[in-house]
């Protein structure tokens, strides 16, 4: 039983049942003792106001006869004894019970329970008896009477419970709707409208704690990255420039084809230094102040960067969309490495010869960038995972780092938008789509 | 020739001066803007190499200056691939090239050559690509050697184009530098002079960068 609901509900109703039953059997008790004082009283009052009815000593067993009617629901069994001890029976089962000392016994006879009263009176002996079931039946009766609304009142009390349980839980269940309806990166601390209750108070301050040391450490790690990435890329280029230099004035004494390869590592290497830099920077979201910008200048601008990689491939790169600005609100430094990001990816992944196209277009609900390459596109069941960083398709091809598209992802959800990938109807390759993006008047 | 480089990061400067004086150029080194600066005031250079990113005083800012000194030496400028905002400026401030870092030393050697031969001194720098040399002054344009006839719309497109070879030049930029405030352009215009200029020195050197514009192919 995993949920306070639910332990509550239950422990709540059977606590209810059990004091009920505890209460029935006590009132039950009570009622029998007064009932037993009852009793006796009567036995004792038939026994004192027994008419001497015949002198002649015959047994008067007529159950109906006289004044005796009332007492035959009371199942009284009565008997005299006259001044000489002879038996006079007013019933006819109380001709074999035996003759008590006088005063009250409890006496088990003819395999029943009885209670019998006896007293010497100056000219006779009465013993009045009466089954002790009798005062225990009057007893159940008059407990389960006042039970019985008990009962009734026990679905209303199932329903007050849940109410009540509820009513009582809904601080929690708010606070786990409000931390279930963050996203992931969000490490602000929890805030609500009203106050938190003291009891769980302590558990939202500790979360908040935790939040707010998980976002500190998660800072200083992008920042160590960024550090990291940009301290590395100067020597790095120094590097480049370094081989290519030495390799110009022969001074490496390896053959072309060796300083080629170690120079395309090194490429690779710089390529993945500049992919942790951007996406460090896109974590961080540093520099991102939104702007007016427009998307058509910027995309030409990449578009025109990678014209010469998709020369000398002979790869036709263009620009489709609408003629003039197209001004959207974003963060120009952040949309130019997705733009940068998704080319150079639709380049890697397109063979030489082939067409990548950069479409703007204005759709009803914002500004839509699309690249659609025509290389062999993304196996369905990999669409999923390659914005995952580090995520290398099975087939993957060329220099890729892996941290492309989850860049891209990165800067689309700063722009409360998302990256989406698919592939081409028409022929292989992928189109691969940042929607929604906020147009902007000038 | 004579080249200041102006980098900030010893490493790489280093490796620059060294490419540059193997291909036979004399390179001074400064670290800083404000070093830049001295040494513009100081002595003639016929190309400066301009890294943006510089302590003490902003490339752009020593650019901005030593155009307004009076200072006509072509300048190129070296920038991080991820500030392209600092590229339209540096072009707007008066750079006459520009290379996206890391780059390559062929391509920076290329590139030194060609803006080079925009010689310091003479009423208006030449301007050279490949198999194809400009004269701006003289209105003569020599492809391998052979004089061809440009129509002047032509001539002045292929100018521009030449002016920055590595920058794809939009229809509106092009349509600034061909007319005049006021002039009436035709929708295709454009397209109708860079089909008559390809004919002349052939299609392969102008590129079409779809969508965009045109520029200058690469030098073979």
């Amino acid at each position: 039983m995993k949920s306070i609901r639910w332990r509550l509900i239950v422990w709540l109703v059977a606590g209810l049942v059990v004091l009920a039953l505890i209460a029935g059997y006590s009132l039950y008790r009570t009622a029998r003792n007064e009932a037993s004082e009852l009793f006796d009283y009567e036995l004792r009052t038939v026994a004192l106001s027994l008419p001497v009815t015949s002198e002649d000593g015959a047994p008067t067993d007529a159950p109906g006869s006289a004044d005796w009617g009332g007492l035959a629901e009371d199942r009284l069994v009565i008997q005299r004894w006259d001044g000489n001890n002879i038996a006079q029976y007013h019933n006819e089962v109380a001709r074999s019970m035996p003759r008590l000392t006088p005063g009250f016994h409890d006496k088990e006879w003819d395999e029943t329970h009885w209670r019998v009263y006896g007293i010497q009176l100056p000219d006779r002996y009465v013993q009045v008896a009466q089954p002790i079931a009798v005062r225990d039946s009057l007893a159940v009766g008059m407990a389960l009477k006042i039970i019985a609304p008990l009962w009734v009142l026990v679905p209303a009390i199932v329903l007050f419970v849940l109410w009540v349980v509820s009513k009582g839980l809904q601080p929690i269940s708010a606070i786990s709707r409000s931390v279930s309806q963050r996203s992931y990166e969000s490490l602000t601390p929890l805030s609500f409208d009203q106050p938190i209750p003291s009891e769980i108070a302590a558990l939202v301050n500790s979360l908040n704690d935790l939040l707010t040391r998980l976002d500190q450490a998660v800072a200083a790690q992008r920042v160590f990255v960024a550090n990291a990435a940009h301290e590395l890329r100067s020597p790095l280029a120094a590097l480049k420039l370094q081989l290519q230099h030495a390799n110009q004035q022969h001074a490496l004494g390896a053959d072309s084809a060796i300083a080629a390869k170690l120079e395309g590592r090194l490429n690779r290497l710089i390529h993945l230094v500049q992919q942790l830099l951007d996406l460090a920077r896109a974590d961080a979201g540093q520099g991102n102040t939104m702007n007016v910008i427009d998307i058509r200048a910027l995309t030409e601008q990449v578009v025109g960067d990678y014209s010469f990689t998709a020369e000398s491939r002979g790869i036709d790169l263009g620009l489709v969309g609408p003629d003039g600005p197209l001004l959207v609100h974003g963060d120009s430094t952040g949309l130019t490495m997705l733009m940068v990001n998704l080319v150079d990816n639709a380049l890697r992944h397109t063979p030489d010869g082939g067409a990548v196209d950069v479409r703007l277009c204005r759709e009803p609900d914002g500004v839509a960038l699309e690249v659609i390459d025509s290389g062999c596109g993304i196996p369905r069941e990999e669409l999923e995972k390659v914005t995952t960083r580090f995520y290398r398709g099975t087939d993957a091809v060329g220099q890729g780092s892996g941290l492309g598209l989850s860049i891209v992802s990165r800067v689309a959800e700063r722009h409360h938008t998302r990256l989406t990938l698919e592939n081409r109807s028409d022929r292989t390759g992928l189109i691969a789509r940042v929607a929604h993006l906020t147009p902007a008047s000038s | 020739m004579r080249l200041l480089l102006v980098e900030d990061d010893p490493m790489i400067a280093e490796t620059v001066q060294d490419a540059m004086r193997s291909a036979g150029h004399a390179v001074d080194w400064a670290a800083d803007g404000r070093a830049a600066e001295l040494s513009l005031g100081n002595a003639v250079y016929e190309l400066v190499l301009l890294d943006l990113g510089l302590p003490k005083q902003d490339g752009i800012e020593v650019l901005k200056r030593y155009r307004r000194s009076g200072g006509t030496s072509p300048v190129l400028i070296l920038t991080a691939r991820d500030a392209l905002a600092d590229r339209v400026q540096g072009l707007d401030a008066g750079a006459d090239d520009y290379l996206v870092k890391p780059f390559e030393l062929d391509e920076l050697a290329a590139r030194v050559r060609a803006l080079g031969r925009r010689r310091v001194g003479q009423a208006a720098p030449l301007y050279v690509h490949g198999a194809i040399t400009l004269d701006p002054s003289a209105h003569t344009v020599l492809l391998d050697g052979q004089s061809i006839d440009l129509l002047p719309r032509e001539f002045a497109l292929l100018a521009a184009l030449m002016e920055v070879p590595t920058h794809v030049f939009n229809r509106r930029e092009l349509e600034e530098k061909l007319y005049g405030w006021g002039d009436e352009v035709g929708s295709n215009t454009i397209e109708v002079h860079v089909h008559g200029l390809r004919r002349k020195i052939g299609a392969q050197r102008i590129v079409t960068v779809r969508g965009v514009g045109y520029r200058m192919a690469q030098a073979e």
